[in-house]
């Protein structure tokens, strides 16, 4: 019984090291803020501990966590019309060394990114992050956000046409991204 | 302009996929807090344990049986399901999602609150019930006396919950049933809690179900005040200035919120019409 509690305690450790990096990556996006990131991606983590017998032994423990990840940043920002994350400047938003011109321009263009997903509505923004970053299906993506394929369709193809309509991400994409 | 229009345009989806790893990268990973995670995942499951025993929920009901807010299928304090004569069940869709309907939204204390009920359609085999359970616990919701996805099969579960401000929304009553009780005249179901979750303080949020008939629930408060709520038909809009006895998407029952006023708590509710 003990051992059992044991090493479905050392199982999740293992899940948590392994999924850590993405985790933080997609609840960067999603929130656009370092701290946020981390407070969203442990107590996702939090959940998923609570009813870890059962997700462990699931098929895709993986969309259990994006569902109970989304889920939570949805309720968080659902009566807000515009979220703390929209980066005030890029020094508090991306935490680069900024020790040579390309490292400074790299992160201009994560700031225009970041602050351009963060005007997005939180729903638009989930389904563009899930779809183009996490490259889910409509399906998946769907079943993540707890709504309808077509939600899904429409909520990516505003996000999208929002961010395509900002002019200075069309010119990183002209200079060769941010990379 | 003219530059920047051609520039959209060549803005395919992968470019935009580029993008997002690239501003994803920006973000400083550190050494996952493994340790931190699974206290705060203990604590949570200590919360939860903590509101079974100290909600001390104020039963009203006088027909049936429900499940209070606890952690289910962790023995917190509940009522097995009843087998009594069966009325209606939920739909066939909402196996993998719940049909959700907010039954009254307000603000206290600055913070805005709602109440609002999960309605989750009977699994037709093992494979939808384990899809369900999986699905509900994504919504921090656990079945009542269920401890395997096979005990899920052929029946219905509601969750009533609300959310203060920002915290994980509270589970006030909650049951999984073959078919629901029957409710006619003045049968009420109803539970009296403070209104943050796991909160302590007076029970001001009363919450409940009547039978689709009840035209008026009165909800009296401890200093002799009381609050009326009137029945409103589906689709009746949510705002903060009225509690009201609504329907719920699914559900063959009707169901009311009345929160007290400040200072006060709950001492009776009953149907009146």
């Amino acid at each position: 019984m003990g051992d059992g509690k044991e090493a479905r305690d050392t199982e999740f450790q293992s899940f948590v090291i392994g999924r850590w990096p993405r985790l933080m990556r997609t609840a960067f996006l999603l929130t656009g803020e370092q701290h946020a990131a981390e407070d969203l991606v442990q107590s996702t983590l939090e959940q998923v501990y609570v009813a870890w017998r059962r997700v462990g032994s699931a098929d895709d423990p993986e969309a259990y966590v994006r569902r109970v990840m989304i889920n939570a940043h949805a309720r968080k920002h659902r009566r807000r019309l515009r979220e703390f994350l929209a980066p005030k400047d890029d020094s508090g938003l991306v935490r680069e060394v900024a020790d040579t011109g390309d490292r400074i321009a790299q992160a201009d263009d994560r700031g225009v990114l970041l602050t351009a997903l963060a005007q997005l509505p939180a729903r638009q923004r989930e389904a563009v992050v899930l779809r183009y970053w996490e490259d889910l299906t409509e399906t998946q993506t769907a079943e993540a956000m707890g709504c309808s394929v077509g939600a899904v369709k429409s909520n990516a193809a505003k996000g999208i046409a929002k961010l395509r309509a900002i002019p200075g991400l069309a010119d990183m994409v002209t200079s060769g991204g941010g990379k | 302009m003219n530059a920047d229009r051609e520039a959209n345009h060549d803005m395919t989806d992968r470019d935009i996929a580029l993008l997002l790893a690239d501003a994803a990268d920006g973000v400083e990973i550190g050494i996952a807090p493994t340790q931190a995670v699974i206290r705060g995942g203990r604590r949570r499951r200590a919360r939860r344990w903590a509101v079974a025993t100290a909600a001390a929920l104020a039963i009203v009901g006088s027909t049936g049986t429900i499940a209070l807010a606890g952690l289910p299928g962790e023995g917190g304090h509940r009522v097995a399901p009843s087998a009594t004569q069966p009325t209606t069940t939920l739909p066939d869709a909402f196996r993998d999602k719940p049909q959700r309907t907010t039954l009254a939204i307000g603000t206290d204390h600055g913070k805005q609150w709602e109440v609002f009920i999960d309605l989750w359609g009977a699994p037709r085999d093992e494979t939808e019930a384990q899809a369900q359970l999986a699905a509900m616990g994504g919504f921090g919701e656990q079945p009542a006396e269920v401890r395997t996805a096979s005990g899920l099969v052929g029946k219905s579960s509601y969750f009533l919950r609300r959310t203060v401000g920002d915290d994980a929304a509270g589970t006030i009553m909650f049951n999984t049933v073959k078919k629901f009780d029957p409710m006619s005249g003045t049968d009420m179901q109803a539970a009296a809690t403070p209104l943050k979750p796991g909160g302590a303080g007076p029970s001001r949020l009363v919450v409940g179900q009547v039978a689709k008939t009840a035209q008026r629930v009165t909800c009296t408060w401890k200093d002799g005040t009381k609050t009326e709520v009137r029945r409103v038909p589906a689709g009746y809009g949510v705002n903060s200035d009225e509690q009201v006895i609504r329907p719920a998407d699914g559900s063959p029952v009707n169901w009311f919120v009345c929160l007290a006023p400040e200072g006060t708590a709950y001492k009776s509710a009953e149907v009146t019409r």
